[in-house]
């Protein structure tokens, strides 16, 4: 008889821990979107050279390290942050952060700036002679959204792309970047994806 | 005579060190707006960020170190008082010059109403360059002044909301890189 209050009392207890989790989980993904991006700007060398960074077809963009992979920007309301990611579209998952938050702002309207950073460790590298990244850029953008869903998302991007007082750097030129990001439709948040907390 | 010696040697090393550092200083204005993201606007002026009546803002450009230090200078000692931000990341194209201002170890607080200042401010600029050297600079500024996220912050001010700024940053005059920098 005790055994099976005991048994009663378990379940009861899993059945909440259970909820619980789901609520917390539903609660984060709730705040979480995620779009293809293209992100398409020049790169301004310190000789004054200029480097253009644009897609190398349409959806592909020249910051992925396969071309079968896409480029995602995660926008984590729940830890106020925005991720660019390359995703491998055919397991939905991240396959590197390239960059991500450091400081957030944003108000009622769906306006927001951001600053975002390389993960800590080398610079991000991309195809061809595309130089490297280890700067810190701004986004000053706009979220769209309907029936209280966000749909899109556009930036204007303006900072340092590569700073070569950092190490691993010091023997290629520093570069600033001025651009643009722009979302191509809704997709879905990566399975592996984790909130990179870089607060510095 | 040892001590004479060693001390001629530091007094030079560190003149030559500091002749090496290739710094230049610069009195500045600086101009713009907060918004903070409950639509709350506030006007940013000089006088707004000195705490110390009598005080100027000074903008040190540091060639070496690949940096821009804002700091409020004491003109009469030309003594720093205090920084206000310092550069995380440089890239310079000719002189042209962008940069990311963070807050250097604490957070400084400005005259009421204005919030401290906790974010990251980039600085798209411009160097004023006569015979070889650095005669002036100016920069439009954009980015967050206040992240209430941020973990470093005290306790206290983790409820203010985060707010933004906009605005510019122009040299008046070239000025001494100050003593205590």
């Amino acid at each position: 008889m005790q055994s099976k209050r005991k048994g009663h009392a378990m379940k009861k207890i899993v059945v909440i821990v259970v909820t619980l989790v789901a609520a917390v989980a539903v609660r984060s993904q709730a705040q979480t979107n995620a779009f293809r991006v293209s992100i398409n700007g020049t790169l301004t060398l310190a000789s004054g050279e200029k480097n253009f960074v644009a897609d190398v077809a349409p959806g592909v963009s020249i910051l992925v390290t396969n071309l079968n992979n896409v480029l995602v920007a995660i926008v984590d309301q729940t830890h106020r942050g925005i991720t660019v990611a390359e995703v491998n579209p055919a397991n939905g998952n991240v396959v590197r952060v390239i960059m991500t938050s450091v400081r957030w702002f944003s108000d009622s309207k769906g306006k927001f700036d951001t600053n975002l950073e390389v993960p800590l460790g080398p610079p991000a590298v991309f195809q061809g002679d595309l130089s490297p990244m280890n700067g810190d850029l701004e986004f000053i953008g706009q979220f769209k959204s309907k029936n209280n869903t966000m749909t899109s998302i556009s930036a204007k991007i303006i900072g340092v792309w590569l700073d070569s007082s950092f190490p691993a750097t010091e023997n290629l030129p520093s570069a600033q970047f001025r651009g643009t990001m722009k979302s191509s439709g809704a997709t879905r948040i990566p399975d592996n994806y984790v909130y990179p907390n870089l607060l510095v | 005579m040892k001590k004479f010696a060693l001390i001629v040697v530091t007094v030079v090393a560190s003149v030559a060190m500091r002749a090496e550092a290739q710094t230049n200083a610069f009195r500045i204005t600086i101009k713009g707006t907060i918004t903070t993201e409950t639509g709350e606007r506030f006007k940013v002026r000089n006088s707004a960020l000195i705490v110390n009546p009598g005080d100027v803002l000074v903008a040190v450009v540091d060639e070496t170190h690949h940096s821009i230090t804002l700091c409020e200078v004491e003109p009469m000692s030309n003594t720093l008082t205090r920084f206000i931000a310092n550069s995380r990341r440089w890239a310079s194209a000719v002189t042209k010059f962008e940069t990311t201002l963070g807050t250097i170890s604490e957070d400084p607080e400005f005259n009421p109403p204005l919030p401290p200042f906790q974010g990251n401010l980039e600085f798209d600029g411009q160097f004023k360059v006569k015979h070889n050297a650095i005669a002036g600079l100016s920069a439009r500024i954009v980015g967050i002044w206040f992240d209430p996220k941020f973990t470093g912050f005290p306790a206290q001010n983790g409820n203010l909301p985060a707010s933004e700024f906009s605005g510019t940053m122009k040299s008046t005059f070239p000025t001494f890189t100050p003593n205590n920098f």
